[in-house]
């Protein structure tokens, strides 16, 4: 069964229709990157896979080992949407910590080996108020990778990292394809698709279009 | 730059609203004259209507000053950003601006103000001095009589009070410049705005003869100042005083933070909470003291009184309303952090909007009876370190017949701090915006009057002690009340929550 399965999606924001008829289906154990002009709709996408936005009609469905009977928003996720995602008054750490602590599979030595894994210094004192823009990404993808998901939704996730940053991520995120999860991207970097994506969707007139 | 702000001074549509609305009040305002003057059987002349409606504390704090803080409000986010501070270059020219921004909102006010006074006078007779109605100083007239009686002609004390007010208002948009800067919240501007809004009620409702520059209407009504000031222009000095703190407030943070704005660190709202909580305990200390009662339960009682049956003093409302509604705009704050920074992340782990909102209120709802806990160990400690009292024996009152107080101030008042924090949140939630919150606290501010709330059904201010007198079955009918909305509020809160329509689609 796929990991997610979109079905006739509509969904417009009024008056202006984003989505119009959208099938798709995403499998186990591929790389998909999501390309788009700015504004077509790539971070509304990724919340209707959360179920953060439902559809004005059709189905998202997500596969049930993934999406339990008293859930709204499917479980093991990592996800980035376009939102920061952190508390600005308190340290890297201690956001992370907050969120991990909500299900507690996780305790500070992952969270530490995750941060270190995309090159961010766990002990660092810095509010993340004072973190540079692509600190705060690494934070971002940090929150996203560090309880081990099984599917990956990134949004934009090599936006501001430095080139060598650039080059861990990718590594991570092929590493997760050949452990058998999924990671879905956007990015508006040829060079991420060619080298990273298994199949790209392009959001065209409101649709979605596989083009490789 | 100048030239062009000021230039730009354009007349939107609601402003002819307001000239009509400001007509209408001239004309009545110009009736009510006649009766004195017919009643008195002394002619009227031009001034008496003008300075009337220029000396009218209705007008001015029910009308133009919330205009006024609003627009401010409204135009300082809107001139407040990244770009705008690059090509300024520092905050001082920000601030500047913004004044002259402020300037050509007033000059368009201050004329519609004074046509529909001069408009409203027509056909009285043209004179140059004061009439012989208003130097009768008779009891409907007090205003003018007491003006007039200065031996200032009239044409200087309208030139005076629109200097004075204009003056003000400029401060007051500076003042909450300064608050935007340094907080860069909306919802605290706003909560500013609304403070100062309220200030000024009260102060035209009842002076603070002991602190003048504490006592906004004096800054606003030329007769006020006139009580307050003596020579009367001494009542421009606090006002440039506090434009000058502005503009140093202002020049200190440039020299600070060269490029970004000084935060105030979240933790400082519970810190001035905090403090604001122990200075009402120690005032009414300093109250019981001089009653020569003060026991450790009278502290508590004075502190916690709010409002009565009877009526209410805004000072003890005022403290009361601090610490409750306080609470709740703290909480305020917490949640427009919480929905701004994080939602996504938090509500995608805990699974469900359910799970994500009964994670979320519960520990808000563990600290209401902590925070009573706290504020009731604060007033005993500090009622005792007023001595003990009469009778020798200082918790000998708490054994004796203070059932009630204690039930009216934990049971109710743990109800009622849940109610304030539930509607907040639903009002904020349904709206998609906190702000929406702050204006739901305002209005419990208002809906906790006993005046307005004689039958004791709308959930505002029903912990107040001074409801103890009405008896142990007054007490449990609160309880009742207020816990039908908590129930009420709590079931729409998870309705609201539960709706993906309303959760997250197009709002957050
Ligand atoms: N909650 C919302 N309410 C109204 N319009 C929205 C909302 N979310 C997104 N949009 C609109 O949908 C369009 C697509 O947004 P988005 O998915 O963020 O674009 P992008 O592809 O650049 O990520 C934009 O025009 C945006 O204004
Ligand atoms: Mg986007």
């Amino acid at each position: 069964m796929a990991v997610i399965q979109l079905e006739k999606i509509t969904k417009s924001f009024k008056g202006t229709t984003l989505f119009e008829n959208v099938n798709a289906t995403f499998d186990a154990g591929k790389i998909y990157g999501i390309v788009g002009h700015n504004g077509s709709g790539k971070s509304v996408l990724f919340k209707l896979i959360c179920g953060f936005i439902v559809p004005d009609s059709g189905t998202v469905t997500i596969d049930p080992t993934y999406m339990s009977k008293n859930r709204t928003f499917p479980e093991n996720f990592g996800v980035i949407i376009d939102r920061p995602g952190y508390l600005p008054q308190k340290t890297g750490l201690d956001n992370l910590r907050d969120l991990a602590r909500i299900r507690a599979v996780i305790g500070d030595d992952e969270i530490r080996t995750a941060m270190k894994s995309v090159g961010l210094a766990p002990d660092t004192k810095q509010a993340v108020r004072n973190y540079s823009l692509g600190m705060k990404q690494k934070l971002a993808l940090t929150q996203a990778i560090m309880e081990e998901p099984q599917v990956l939704l990134l949004d934009e996730p090599f936006n501001a990292l430095d080139v060598d940053s650039v080059e861990l991520v990718r590594n991570l995120l092929a590493s997760y394809r050949d452990k058998g999860r999924t990671v879905i991207f956007t990015s508006h970097n040829r060079e991420d698709m060619d080298l990273l994506a298994d199949h790209v969707f392009r959001i065209r007139a409101n649709s979605l279009e596989q083009t490789a | 730059m100048t030239h062009r702000i000021v230039r730009s001074l354009n007349f939107a549509p609601w402003h002819v609203a307001l000239l009509a609305l400001s007509m209408v009040y001239g004309l009545y305002l110009r009736q009510q004259l006649q009766v004195i003057s017919h009643e008195l059987m002394v002619p009227l002349n031009m001034w008496d209507q003008i300075l009337t409606f220029l000396l009218d504390p209705y007008y001015i704090s029910y009308l133009f000053v919330p205009i006024w803080l609003y627009s401010s409000c409204v135009s300082i986010q809107r001139h407040f950003s990244v770009p705008a501070l690059i090509r300024l270059g520092s905050y001082r020219s920000w601030l500047y601006r913004s004044t002259l921004h402020a300037l050509a909102r007033l000059i368009p006010l201050l004329l519609i103000w004074l046509v529909s006074a001069t408009v409203t006078a027509a056909g009285l007779p043209l004179s140059i001095d004061w009439s012989a109605t208003s130097t009768v100083g008779n009891p409907l007239n007090q205003v003018l009589g007491f003006v007039s009686n200065h031996g200032i002609p009239p044409l200087l004390v309208l030139a005076l009070q629109l200097m004075l007010v204009g003056l003000t208002l400029l401060c007051l948009h500076m003042v909450l410049a300064l608050v935007h800067l340094l907080s860069s919240k909306q919802v605290v501007i706003y909560a500013a705005a609304a403070a100062l809004f309220f200030a000024q009620l009260i102060s035209f409702r009842s002076r603070i003869e002991a602190a003048p520059f504490l006592d906004l209407a004096n800054f606003f009504l030329l007769h006020r100042s006139f009580t307050a000031y003596d020579p009367v222009a001494l009542v421009f000095l606090p006002v440039i005083a506090v434009i000058g703190l502005c503009v140093a407030g202002v020049q200190y943070q440039d020299r600070r933070h060269r490029s970004t704005p000084l935060r105030l660190p979240g933790s400082l709202s519970t810190l001035l909470y905090v403090g604001l909580c122990a200075l009402g305990l120690i005032y009414a200390l300093a109250f019981e003291l001089r009653n020569e009662v003060g026991t450790p339960t009278d502290v508590l009682f004075v502190a916690f009184y709010g409002v009565s049956a009877e009526g209410f003093e805004w000072n003890l409302y005022l403290y009361h309303s601090i610490v409750f509604l306080g609470f709740a705009y703290l909480f305020l704050l917490v949640l427009e952090n919480e929905l701004k920074a994080r939602i996504y992340y938090v509500a995608l782990r805990h699974g469900s909007p359910t799970r994500w909102f009964s994670r979320f209120i519960l520990p808000v709802a563990a600290r209401v009876p902590l925070l009573l806990g706290a504020l009731f160990a604060g007033a005993l400690l500090i009622g005792l370190a007023g001595g003990p009292s009469a009778d020798g024996n200082a918790l000998a009152d708490l054994r004796l017949g203070q059932g009630w107080v204690l039930y009216q101030f934990f049971i109710n008042g743990t109800l009622q701090v849940l109610c304030y924090i539930l509607v907040v949140f639903v009002i904020g939630w349904l709206n998609g915006r906190p702000m929406a919150g702050l204006f739901a606290l305002g209005c419990l501010l208002v809906a906790g009057l006993p005046a307005v709330n004689s039958a004791r059904v709308l959930p505002a201010a029903l912990n107040s002690l001074g409801y103890v007198g009405l008896g142990g079955q007054e007490l449990l009918r609160i309880t009742a009340v207020l816990s039908v909305y908590c129930l009420a509020l709590l079931l729409g809160a998870l309705l609201i929550v539960k709706s993906p329509k309303l959760f997250f689609n197009e709002r957050v």
